[in-house]
């Protein structure tokens, strides 16, 4: 660099680094404008939208009227959207904790390699390949109170025992499907945690097993915390994932019997497409999302962001 | 220097090629403008019924119009509803489709002028003289017809399995029957260990059972009232809380205390129910008119009968609905098509096809004696006896009010609410509805 009568002059070098910045921007902004693109498109668009139809009084089709705070007044009052929130709520700790445990577990017992463990790889993986609806319509009809074969076995064994089907009892319904999710989800955190505990160096292991630790041992004081946040970053996925259940009740129970199994998903559905009153369930979408933002928050900062981003 | 000019070209022509991608992604209509109607006529329908009779008609219109080509997809009820809106709307809508007055965005869209007028159908099909005033205004609008009315059906009745009903000693029900009739029944099949009542109790024939009780319990003041309150600017104020709708849904309750309803019924779905019944795991079904059509179509080989819901003061009557037909989207390509298919759906040889092909009931009174020769048993039974049994106009509230209704069944029938809750939650509804703007 070098001063001059104009100012402060930068050198042949310093100048080909900027060039290089400025053409790096400009390749930067080229590449990454269409995805911004489609972001604007099909997500800040249909976001913005959903928000200014929750103030209006809109139907399936022609003009909505402003109408206030009035559609989440009402939300208030509805019976079914506050079991939507408890039903909800209950999902996500239920399957979050279930499938990130189950999970976890299975890689545990995979990563030590014991036989057949490509064979158990492959069965706690197959249900997370199969699609959403065919594991509804296979466990609905296993659970029918009529002729399914599942109901039959447990009215075997207890017959005194949900005598109208498990999907029928209202306070049962929803552990049901948290099941049913929990035996379907549970080989998605495993394959992650799986490839966490693999990131680990074998010679960490191998001197905890000469220094006489057992298998659980290892597990438990060497596996488990070195996989911490492998394991947070999962589970804040799953949280994600079950907060927003809809196809799995909506082909199962259709957030019945009555409201027993409703979630935002479900009902958003019903006053949207049954209803045709899109204003209000925009009101139930922009109550769920900031719920869902709010209990990501709250989870990213209890768990520390540097874990996710080492993770 | 080199690489990065490479990399922009690149960045440029993948954003030209997602452009075309997503214009691209956009649905090309058929059909033609021709001035006769030439090319394809496009129609969408509802599976079951609906689509075998199109499916009849249309045979009989390519004869006469060999210059037309019939296009015809059939969607599932359910899934035709929630979407009819905003498909009949679109660049997408086809020349002629499924409809019915109580769907969700029906108001919308012929208040909007999204349906074409088809006065000039309606003349020279001659449906205008054929049909109760009633169903011309239910398709009218500021004086002017904005779709054709299909069918007529009434809804629900009970069909019961006569071999079942043997077995459990009981004779022949009357069609009108009391209360104490109805419990008499329930006590038989309970002894002789025959689920009773097989209903969709997680599906629309909830609310069919619950509107069926519900008119047996009003007056006739009461019942017209309910006919319009729940719809904004009728003047008459929606009141479920007490009164006939609570009396029912206590009602629904004792019938639940008293073993009516089949096992698992807050779970069935209607086409459960109808399965439940067809293999004699139930002596009684609850459905419309549409039923023994819907048997015939699946073969079903049981002997079976029907009745009215009980009653404890006025005899209950036939409750008629003339709210399913066809319409023609604003947005439709082949108009000109559209009307001359509609005429022939709507006239006396496409309306003596309905009660032949699918079982459903013609809205017309002026056909030939022999178009009901067709017709399913139990349908032709109900026929010549619906001036003697009498008819109301089936209750349609708005569609958030039936959907009270519906989950209000199951709440009750698996103790999760109260009669009283549950009428609550239909006024609530019904004043959502009556208040909108």
């Amino acid at each position: 660099m070098t001063r001059t009568d104009e100012g402060v002059a930068l050198s042949p070098h310093s100048q080909a680094v900027q060039r290089r910045r400025r053409r790096d921007m400009r390749l930067t902004l080229a590449l990454t404008l269409p995805g911004l693109a489609l972001v604007a498109v099909f997500i800040t668009y249909p976001v913005v939208e959903t928000v200014r139809l929750s103030f209006q009084s809109a139907g399936s089709f022609g003009n909505a009227t402003f109408i206030g705070w009035s559609n989440f007044q009402n939300l208030t009052s509805d019976a079914d959207f506050l079991r939507a929130i408890q039903n909800n709520l209950l999902f996500t700790v239920i399957v979050t904790v279930g499938t990130v445990g189950l999970g976890t577990l299975f890689a545990l017992i995979i990563n030590q390699r014991v036989r057949f463990w490509r064979i158990y790889s492959f069965l706690f993986f197959l249900p997370v390949i199969i699609p959403m609806t065919v594991i509804a319509i296979l466990w609905a009809n296993s659970l029918n109170p009529q002729y399914g074969w599942l109901t039959a076995m447990i009215h075997w064994v207890f017959p005194s025992f949900a005598p109208n089907g498990l999907l029928t009892d209202p306070s049962l319904a929803i552990y049901v499907i948290c099941a049913v999710a929990i035996w379907q989800v549970s080989g998605f955190p495993m394959v992650i945690v799986l490839g966490g505990l693999r990131a680990i160096a074998p010679e960490i292991v191998d001197s905890a097993r000469l220094d006489g630790a057992s298998a659980t041992q290892i597990a438990w004081y060497v596996s488990l915390p070195m996989t911490k946040d492998v394991i947070a970053t999962v589970t804040l996925l799953q949280i994600i994932f079950s907060f927003k259940i809809f196809d799995l009740i909506q082909a199962m129970t259709k957030g019945g019997p009555g409201a027993a199994t409703q979630v935002f998903g479900t009902l958003i559905y019903r006053d949207a497409f049954a209803n045709g009153y899109f204003g209000y369930a925009s009101a139930i979408a922009v109550v769920s999302t900031i719920a869902i933002v709010g209990i990501s928050l709250v989870y990213l900062a209890l768990i520390k962001p540097k874990q996710i981003e080492r993770a | 220097m080199m690489i990065h000019k490479k990399a922009i070209r690149g960045a440029a022509l993948t954003s030209a090629l997602l452009l075309t991608f997503l214009v691209g992604c956009s649905s090309q209509g058929d059909g033609s403008t021709s001035k006769d109607g030439s090319g394809t006529l496009y129609i969408i329908t509802q599976t079951g019924g609906e689509a075998k009779w199109m499916a009849a008609v249309t045979k009989i219109f390519e004869k006469k119009y060999p210059n037309i080509k019939v296009k015809m997809d059939t969607i599932a009820y359910a899934q035709l509803v929630a979407q009819a809106a905003s498909l009949y709307t679109s660049d997408g809508a086809p020349d002629i489709a499924y409809f019915q007055t109580t769907m969700p965005g029906a108001a919308e869209m012929y208040k909007s002028g999204a349906l074409e007028t088809v006065d000039d159908v309606w003349k020279t099909s001659g449906l205008s003289d054929a049909v109760p005033a009633a169903a011309s205004d239910l398709w009218s609008y500021k004086g002017h017809h904005f779709g054709i009315v299909s069918d007529t059906l009434w809804t629900p009745v009970v069909y019961y399995n006569k071999t079942l009903f043997a077995k459990a000693g009981i004779p022949t029900p009357p069609v009108q029957m009391t209360d104490d009739e109805w419990n008499s029944i329930i006590e038989k099949l309970k002894s002789a260990g025959v689920e009773p009542l097989s209903v969709g109790g997680n599906d629309f024939e909830a609310y069919h059972l619950v509107s069926a009780i519900f008119q047996t319990e009003t007056t006739e003041k009461e019942y017209a009232d309910a006919l319009v309150d729940t719809f904004p600017n009728s003047g008459v104020d929606p009141k479920y809380s007490s009164g006939p709708m609570l009396a029912a849904l206590q009602k629904v309750k004792k019938w639940n205390d008293d073993g009516v309803f089949a096992k698992g019924t807050a779970a069935l779905t209607g086409g459960q129910a109808t399965s439940l019944f067809e293999a004699s795991g139930a002596a009684m079904w609850s459905e419309g008119s549409w039923g023994p059509a819907v048997m015939a179509n699946n073969k079903a080989t049981i002997d079976y009968g029907w009745f009215l819901y009980p009653s404890a003061g006025e005899p209950s009557k036939l409750q008629l609905a003339n709210n399913s037909g066809v319409v023609i989207p604003a947005k439709a390509k082949n108009k000109v098509a559209a009307k001359l298919y509609l005429a022939m759906l709507a006239g006396v040889q496409g309306q003596e096809l309905i009660n032949g092909t699918a079982g459903l009931l013609s809205p017309r009174d002026d056909l030939s004696p022999d178009a009901n020769a067709a017709l399913p048993k139990q349908t032709k039974e109900a026929l010549a006896q619906q001036s003697k049994l009498g008819t109301v106009n089936f209750w349609l509230p708005d569609t958030n009010v039936m959907t009270a209704v519906q989950t209000g069944f199951a709440k009750i029938i698996t103790g999760e609410s109260t009669p009283q809750q549950v009428a609550d939650e239909i006024q609530r509804a019904a004043k959502l509805a009556h208040n909108k703007p």
